[in-house]
């Protein structure tokens, strides 16, 4: 029923009304062939201070990949949106790719990447193919707001942990 | 010539990043949990780098969507809104969301949404929320929304010339 508001406020009524007491449900993910996760010794490295492994299509100049605009994570994203349009509220919508646990027991789920996501961008400039977290011998990505995605090797990019510098997108090994 | 370029490319990361302001009237339409639907026209929507304001018809509710991660797979520009503000003349409200999705033309021809009938109209502006309490809200403002950003297309065509 569609009812024409000629000249009227906004009607949120049910957004604004005080918040019920309800339980709240896990998001339920579509899980693709997750192995078990892998350890992996230090996860999450801050800064960029290892050695880069140069993007064979970037351009040198920070943010040639956006038009110059600078890109931000959007909070309630996964990775900020980096890898695609993934709400942490609606997970549901995204493929899960399996998982990293660090030597704290932290875990940390990946999902799927967006084809138009500039994060493909960077899988696609350095001829990565993404695979589920989890066994030996991948390529471990980091990239905004502790997210993770894993590739298997190729000639330009050796087994272990990198992490993304989103202004070139490049990959830093830690 | 590089060097214009790179100047090019300043130009218009600064004009992104500190808005060109633009604004028109906009339709919007708010379907309800319970399926019930309020279709707002003559909204005056108002675009500020990537926050859209939308004031309601008699002009005493603001909605202001706050977006981030904007990047432009093939011709549009796509940001993700994370922040809902509902200013009522009295109070404001947070409105929270769980996805969203905000397109914006800036250049002179129409696009497609991808994988999509739907047409985003010359520096026009869509955008879609699902709140968590169950609303649906999208925004179209078609034609002369980002008038402000025609420039902005002007120097994207003239980069890619280059």
């Amino acid at each position: 029923m569609s009812r024409p508001q000629p000249q009227s406020g906004f009607n949120f009524n049910r957004d604004i009304a005080p918040q019920p007491q309800v339980r709240q449900q896990q998001p339920q993910v579509r899980q693709q062939q997750a192995g078990r996760p892998a350890r992996v010794p230090q996860p999450i490295a801050r800064g960029f201070h290892g050695v880069v492994v140069h993007n064979p299509h970037g351009g040198g100049e920070a943010w040639y990949w956006n038009r110059g605009v600078s890109w931000a994570p959007a909070p309630i994203y996964w990775g900020g949106g980096f890898w695609g349009p993934w709400a942490f509220a609606d997970l549901s919508a995204a493929i899960l790719f399996g998982s990293i646990v660090d030597a704290n027991n932290n875990v940390y789920q990946s999902y799927q990447v967006e084809p138009n996501s500039p994060g493909a961008q960077v899988l696609a400039d350095y001829g990565l193919q993404q695979t589920p977290c989890g066994p030996p011998n991948l390529v471990v990505i980091w990239g905004p707001d502790n997210s993770v995605i894993c590739a298997f090797q190729n000639a330009m990019v050796a087994p272990g942990n990198y992490q993304i510098d989103p202004s070139t997108l490049t990959l830093v090994s830690q | 010539m590089r060097r214009l370029s790179f100047a090019l490319a300043c130009v218009l990361s600064v004009a992104v990043a500190f808005p060109a302001r633009g604004a028109a009237e906009a339709l919007v339409r708010v379907q309800q949990s319970d399926g019930t639907t309020q279709v707002y026209r003559n909204v005056h929507a108002t675009l500020s780098g990537t926050t859209l304001w939308l004031r309601s018809p008699d002009r005493k509710d603001r909605l202001q969507i706050v977006s981030a991660a904007c990047s432009f797979p093939h011709d549009l520009q796509r940001c993700l809104p994370y922040q809902v503000i509902l200013h009522k003349p009295d109070r404001t409200h947070q409105l929270t969301i769980t996805r969203g999705v905000f397109y914006v033309n800036l250049t002179t021809e129409p696009h497609h949404l991808l994988h999509s009938s739907q047409v985003v109209a010359p520096h026009g502006v869509m955008v879609f929320l699902h709140t968590t309490r169950g609303t649906y809200v999208s925004a179209i403002a078609a034609a002369e929304v980002a008038a402000a950003h025609a420039h902005l297309s002007r120097l994207l065509v003239l980069r890619q010339r280059r």
